[in-house]
């Protein structure tokens, strides 16, 4: 993406962040299927269960949605939700080691329950292969210090730069560098042999 | 040349290196020294600020999304919260979720059986209940004290746990 185009997409988030500060629902939601992806995937890799990154997700949106008339303009909503997001889900993993969720009623198991949709889960086998390689991806992050996890997912997960990082966790851009090195260094060391392919992992420079 | 140019120039081998993609073959021990540098240098910091992975595939394997229903199920949930918020908050910074914890789950459960007995039934069908501490009740949800006349949202969870809002003045995200 060019400077220009860079500017635009901006600019545009700009006017959705005003409307959606006026109270528009429309903007809000437009904000909210423009930007779930990533507060899930961060949130995902930060707590590991699919039904906490969800509530990260929802607690996030209603915390930006609630404070967005204080936003300061220029700076990027998506950072700031992010950096919410994250702060919600390290909430969450501190408070881990005492939640137990209870159901107000019964499950029914007859009811049928929301499925993951990922194309790139074929049949049974594949999908026993996925969850196998799911679980040791959870159990490596797991092993990661909380704060080369936080800026990893942010990282790879949020699509953020060294920058938008170093701003939402409030440490320097060589920092987030050595966090980011030593995560990674990390995770292939665990992980390798899942994705060989991948062996050669580069970071990009965004053109801003 | 100056002290400081001189200090960038020890490093700009590390720095181009990092820059076109290759961190991952550098040592620890020259990583630490990059960072160490870009830590106390804004010009050399300022290069490397646009770095990001963007769609550069990472060592674990991609993350399942949730399906449609569960996205809308979750902005239904944001959409009542935020509208909820708006009129029970005013003024309040904003509202943050608590799940019941383990070994307060029990009296927490208690005790919101008895709002949900004095305030008014969870309809079934329906997500939200507001609800209010009856007089005279306190309880402690995951560190937040809650006195007498605070105001909840509650709300059922993506897995069927209830999740209770609490009105919080103590917000630390500002923007
Ligand atoms: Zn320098």
């Amino acid at each position: 993406m060019n400077k220009a185009a860079t500017t635009d997409v901006q600019t545009a988030e700009q006017r959705l962040v005003d409307r959606a500060a006026r109270g528009d629902r429309d903007a809000q939601r437009q904000l909210f299927e423009e930007l779930r992806d990533a507060v899930y995937r961060v949130a995902y890799r930060l707590t590991g269960r699919s039904e906490d990154a969800l509530d990260v997700v929802q607690d996030a949106f209603i915390r930006a949605f609630g404070q967005l008339s204080r936003f300061e303009r220029g700076a990027s909503f998506r950072t700031w939700l992010l950096r919410i997001a994250t702060n919600r889900a390290l909430d969450l993993l501190r408070s881990r080691r005492v939640r137990y969720a209870v159901p107000l009623h019964p499950v029914d198991d007859s009811e049928p329950r929301d499925t993951i949709a990922d194309p790139r889960i074929g049949g049974p086998d594949e999908s026993l292969d996925a969850a196998e390689s799911a679980a040791r991806a959870r159990a490596a992050l797991e092993v990661l210090p909380i704060e080369q996890r936080c800026v990893f997912a942010m990282f790879a997960e949020g699509g953020m730069t060294y920058g938008e990082i170093a701003e939402a966790v409030g440490v320097p851009i060589g920092t987030v560098m050595s966090r980011i090195f030593h995560a990674r260094r990390k995770l292939r060391e665990l992980l390798g042999d899942l994705w060989p392919e991948q062996a050669d992992e580069v970071t990009r420079e965004r053109p801003g | 040349m100056n002290a400081q140019d001189e200090r960038c120039r020890d490093v700009a081998p590390l720095l181009a290196r990092a820059l076109s993609g290759g961190l991952d073959q550098l040592d620890g021990v020259a990583v630490d020294r990059l960072a160490a540098h870009l830590d106390g240098c804004e010009r050399c910091a300022a290069a490397m600020s646009g770095c990001a992975a963007d769609g550069v595939p990472t060592a674990v394997p991609p993350i399942a999304m949730p399906a449609d229903a569960t996205w809308e199920r979750v902005w239904r949930r944001i959409a009542q919260a935020s509208e909820t918020a708006t009129v029970t908050a005013s003024g309040a910074d904003i509202v943050r979720f608590r799940r019941f914890a383990s070994t307060a789950g029990l009296a927490l459960a208690a005790a919101l059986m008895m709002l949900i007995a004095i305030v008014g039934r969870l309809d079934p069908g329906r997500d939200t209940a507001e609800l209010r501490l009856a007089p005279g009740g306190a309880v402690q949800i995951d560190g937040i004290e809650v006195a007498d006349g605070t105001s909840f949202v509650l709300t059922i969870g993506s897995d069927d746990a209830p999740v209770i809002w609490v009105i919080d003045e103590r917000s630390e995200d500002k923007p």
